[in-house]
């Protein structure tokens, strides 16, 4: 193994620990404002990390076991129930690291991958909702929950970008 | 897109879905059974409480600025209107102090210890917030090391905020009571109609268009009007009576016109708090 090698499996994962509690403080921080009247929006900055990451390292395989540690983490953390972020958060790394493949790695198609992702992240967590019984329609669910929790989102990965890809440079190199 | 979805993936995809659900039903069984999570949920949750604080200090900081510079700015007017309660605040605390001491005096002839109003009072700091827009549950840094039991009432300013769902060695965490979680307990209140009269309800739901909290299961909603106060009853043996709750704005029939639901402002800002108030009550409920 490389030293390069060798950093990323140091620095990936307390990234992501970061970018995991950053989740909560920015919730926590601008609570007025995401948990509001027609509006829930989930902070989703540790996914971001997580789909850059494999988007960008799209042949180290073994991103999938951080991912599945901090998905549990997630869980205990801040849902209480685990079993929601430890499966899907492996999953998204899968769906990345194959899509990956097929495009160039440029801001745009990240972008697109990371919309995906939070989608399929965001659905799947409502049908889970849905199926232990705390769920809500599926339109308030797509026009109070979805909607803006994907605007939001877009607008913090659009400002992170940059910085993030010029961190994952730093530490590749 | 053949190679992807090829059997073994599949056979994968589908074990995880299997673990996923399996796993999700035995963590909800078992937070609901127990007063606190299994040792090593626990330990995960005390290591994730420091390492929040930790990253969250300099952001901390900077809104402990800004909060205390927008406090300068409206020092003043608060100031203001301060010195004006001032006067009557004194002649409160005399008739409270005397009261209290009356009351005590009562009890004791009553050889009564405590009842269902006595309860202590611990502060906790909010330390995060649950992404999830579906959970309303913030963490505080306050845990089993300080006391802290699960149902425990949390109140914010001077209202009802919400209860401890669950307890960590060192942090536990909050439900709001503007969930819209239809499997957690309810509180029980009641509403003042009168010098002496109270109706008893259970805060049912939480309407976050208008920011009301909605009282239903009243035997009747004849007498109330806007502007009643509304407390916590203290029946159904986890919440001491007469912690504030809000005040009735308005009373409206349900969908169907069959009984009629209270709306009460919650006093509690439920949309911004960074601090928190534990209740213990002193009476064991049964």
């Amino acid at each position: 193994m490389t030293i390069a090698a060798k950093r990323l499996r140091w620095f990936i994962p307390i990234i992501w620990t970061v970018l995991f509690l950053l989740d909560g403080t920015i919730s926590l921080l601008f609570q007025k404002w995401l948990y509001h009247d027609f509006l829930n929006i989930s902070s989703q900055v540790l996914l971001m990390g997580v789909v850059s990451t494999s988007f960008h390292f799209d042949t180290e395989r073994w991103l999938i076991w951080p991912a599945f540690v901090i998905g549990i983490f997630y869980d205990c953390f801040y849902l209480g129930i685990v079993g929601y972020y430890t499966f899907l958060l492996p999953m998204v790394v899968m769906i990345v690291r194959w899509i990956a493949d097929y495009l160039p790695d440029s801001m745009l198609f990240q972008a697109v991958t990371y919309i995906l992702m939070l989608i399929i992240l965001e659905f799947a967590l409502f049908i889970l909702n849905s199926f232990f019984g705390d769920g809500i329609g599926f339109f308030t669910f797509v026009s109070t929950d979805l909607g803006p929790t994907l605007a939001a989102n877009v607008i913090v990965f659009l400002l992170i970008y940059y910085p993030y890809k010029q961190l994952m440079k730093a530490i590749s190199n | 897109m053949s190679k992807f979805f090829s059997n073994k993936k599949l056979i994968i995809l589908l074990i995880t879905i299997v673990a996923m659900i399996g796993f999700i039903s035995i963590s909800i069984s078992i937070r609901d059974r127990r007063e606190t999570p299994p040792v090593i949920q626990q330990i995960g949750n005390d290591a994730a409480g420091i390492a929040s604080q930790i990253v969250s200090a300099p952001v901390n900081s900077i809104r402990t600025g800004l909060t205390s510079m927008v406090n300068l700015v409206n020092t003043y007017q608060d100031n203001e209107r301060l010195k004006q309660q001032l006067d009557q605040l004194d002649q409160v605390k005399e008739t409270n102090t005397t009261l209290r001491r009356e009351n005590k005096a009562l009890k004791r002839q009553l050889k009564l210890s405590a009842t269902l109003t006595d309860y202590k009072e611990m502060n906790a700091a909010v330390i995060s917030r649950s992404p999830a827009s579906w959970q309303n549950q913030v963490v505080i840094n306050k845990g089993q090391l300080n006391g802290v039991v699960k149902n425990m009432p949390v109140m914010s300013g001077s209202g009802l905020l919400g209860r401890v769902v669950e307890v960590n060695k060192t942090n536990s965490k909050v439900e709001l009571i503007s969930t819209d979680n239809k499997n957690t307990n309810r509180f029980a209140v009641e509403v003042k109609i009168g010098a002496d009269k109270y109706l008893s309800g259970i805060v049912s739901r939480y309407n976050s268009a208008q920011h009301r909290l909605i009282i239903s299961q009243l035997d009747t909603t004849e007498g109330v009007k806007a502007g009643d106060m509304v407390s916590t009853s203290g029946l159904g043996g986890l919440t001491p009576r007469g912690l504030f709750v809000g005040k009735v704005t308005s009373v409206r029939k349900d969908d169907y016109g069959l009984t009629n639901s209270v709306y009460v402002k919650p006093a509690a800002n439920i949309d911004d708090f960074t601090v928190v108030t534990l209740i213990d009550r002193t009476v064991a409920g049964d």
